[in-house]
């Protein structure tokens, strides 16, 4: 086996730097999720909606289930993070949020490799993914 | 006749195909019964509300919080003059008086069935989570697609790290293709929270039809021959090595057919975003059978690629409110665990049969969800 082709099989230092950052980001986001999941539901927070009244949300779509909750779209919910049901939103923002991360680390990787190409791409993917989570973009509701 | 069923279950494999097969089956059926009753408990609530609407159309809609039965199941139940009035309705609700536990606690367990059995039979959580969870639990279809999305999501950061460590998901291979999917997606999401629910259900049907049929018949390749890199392929560098672990071989890898294949990652990404079903299903065969790249690459990248694609599609849901923490952290602890379980049951389990098995459910809940949607 030439030495080429041994450094090939190696996940190259980029790729390792940005599965490190998803690996602890991903433990960092699961744990945090559980921990504010198992303070809303023993009720340690008290939450935004009732959990009595849950299952009478959840049957009807997002847009009743906002209204009778006043559950503020985008990102309204950062005022409301004292509450147990929307303090459950910090850990699964946050594994939404990794994948951003990843990419901006992963853009200045590439930039210091001069792989233009896959930079353009980066940035372009962290620009994708920014507008998604910017809360710009709203549907009609149905 | 107890005795020769216990001969019939000597081997080890077999005893964990039945244990695998019919607890789930069981538990599935027995999670499954509590809706139907209570469908058929909301029949006469439905009558109600929708001979009270053709009666009196000036009326204003009903409570939030009191409940009209399912669409199909209102329009069903009202008489002649009252279907009209129904079908104009914007969304028909279920009724659901179990206590709050009741159904997240439901979930947990189910997602861990699920995730037991998708691992074994080599498919996402996210493609069997929508249209199981949207067809027998009372949750609707909104937050069914943004629990499905976390849920493909979270499998997907979990893996990522060591696909990527170990080669087996290639970052030159999926970033171009996880642009186009993940821009895709978000206008696949918002599309699906536009479109009317009924709309969306029916398309949901046809879909997961369509991914069984695939399924069923999608032969992949463990090393697709590929004789010449195309241009494109070539300047984004859509080419590897990865050392096979079970042989020690080095295998070299490089992709043609690169724009059809880029070109299809658009209508992934749209599925993937308007039903929430994650696109593992689609990616592998789009990944290996057309472009080439062999089939464990195919995998590790696909399952990389979720984690770009359905970040797109959540954040677009989760910022419309259609993700509920209290359904959401279940499906997504329970799948996770389930997974983990279904790795360990790998070598002793026939992952064959479970696959049919699971293309089997794909063909019933398909059917289900389409039926849903057409209101039959």
């Amino acid at each position: 086996m030439t030495t080429d082709l041994k450094n090939d099989i190696k996940a190259s230092p980029a790729q390792l730097r940005y599965a490190d950052t998803l690996f602890y980001g991903a433990l960092l986001g699961f744990v945090v999720m559980l921990v504010t999941y198992a303070l809303y539901v023993f009720g340690v927070l008290t939450p935004q909606i009732p959990l009595d009244q849950m299952p009478h949300l959840w049957t009807q779509n997002a847009a009743a289930y906002r209204a009778a909750g006043n559950i503020p779209q985008g990102w309204g919910w950062l005022a409301l993070v004292g509450k147990g049901d929307i303090c459950n939103f910090i850990g699964i923002a946050f594994l939404a949020a990794l994948t951003i991360i990843c990419f901006v680390q992963l853009a200045i990787s590439l930039v210091r490799q001069k792989q233009w190409i896959m930079t353009i791409i980066a940035v372009l993917e962290v620009l994708v993914l920014s507008l998604a989570a910017s809360g710009v973009l709203v549907a009609g509701g149905h | 006749m107890a005795f020769d069923f216990q001969r019939t279950l000597k081997s080890g494999a077999e005893k964990s195909v039945v244990k695998f097969i019919l607890l789930p089956v069981a538990l599935c059926l027995w999670l499954a019964c509590p809706m139907s009753a209570q469908a058929a408990e909301a029949l006469p609530a439905a009558q109600a509300a929708v001979t009270a609407q053709a009666e009196s159309v000036a009326q204003t809609q009903p409570q939030s919080f009191v409940a009209v039965a399912a669409a199909d199941t209102a329009v069903q139940a009202a008489p002649a003059g009252a279907a009209p009035a129904a079908s104009q309705a914007p969304e028909a609700v279920a009724i659901d008086n179990h206590p709050w536990w009741y159904w997240p606690v439901a979930l947990l367990f189910f997602c861990f069935i699920l995730g037991v059995i998708a691992v074994m039979a080599g498919v996402g959580g996210g493609v069997l989570f929508v249209p199981l969870v949207s067809g027998f639990f009372p949750f609707h279809l909104d937050f069914v697609r943004g629990a499905g999305l976390l849920v493909a999501l979270a499998g997907a950061l979990a893996a990522g790290p060591g696909l990527l460590r170990r080669n087996f998901a290639n970052l030159r291979l999926a970033l171009p293709v996880a642009l186009i999917a993940s821009a895709c997606a978000i206008v696949g999401a918002m599309l699906g929270l536009a479109l009317p629910t009924n709309v969306i259900q029916t398309c949901l049907g046809a879909t997961i039809l369509g991914i069984a049929v695939l399924l069923l018949l999608s032969k992949n390749s463990v090393r697709p021959v590929v004789t010449k890199q195309d241009a494109i392929g070539l300047a984004l560098g859509m080419d590897g090595v990865f050392l096979e672990p079970s042989t020690g071989e080095v295998v070299e890898w490089k992709t043609h057919r690169t724009l059809a294949g880029l070109l299809l990652f658009i209508a992934i990404g749209i599925m993937a975003g308007m039903f929430g079903l994650g696109a593992g299903w689609a990616n592998v065969p789009v990944l290996n059978l057309l472009m080439g790249a062999p089939l464990k690459v195919a995998v590790g990248t696909s399952k990389f690629l979720l984690s770009i694609t359905d970040t797109s599609a959540a954040w677009v849901y989760l910022n419309q409110g259609c993700v509920i923490p209290l359904m959401a952290v279940p499906s997504i602890v329970g799948l996770m665990l389930g997974s983990v379980v279904g790795v360990r049951l790998l070598a002793k389990a026939k992952p064959k049969f479970i696959r049919y098995m699971v293309i089997g459910v794909l063909f019933f809940s398909g059917a289900k969800a389409l039926m849903k949607g057409l209101g039959w």
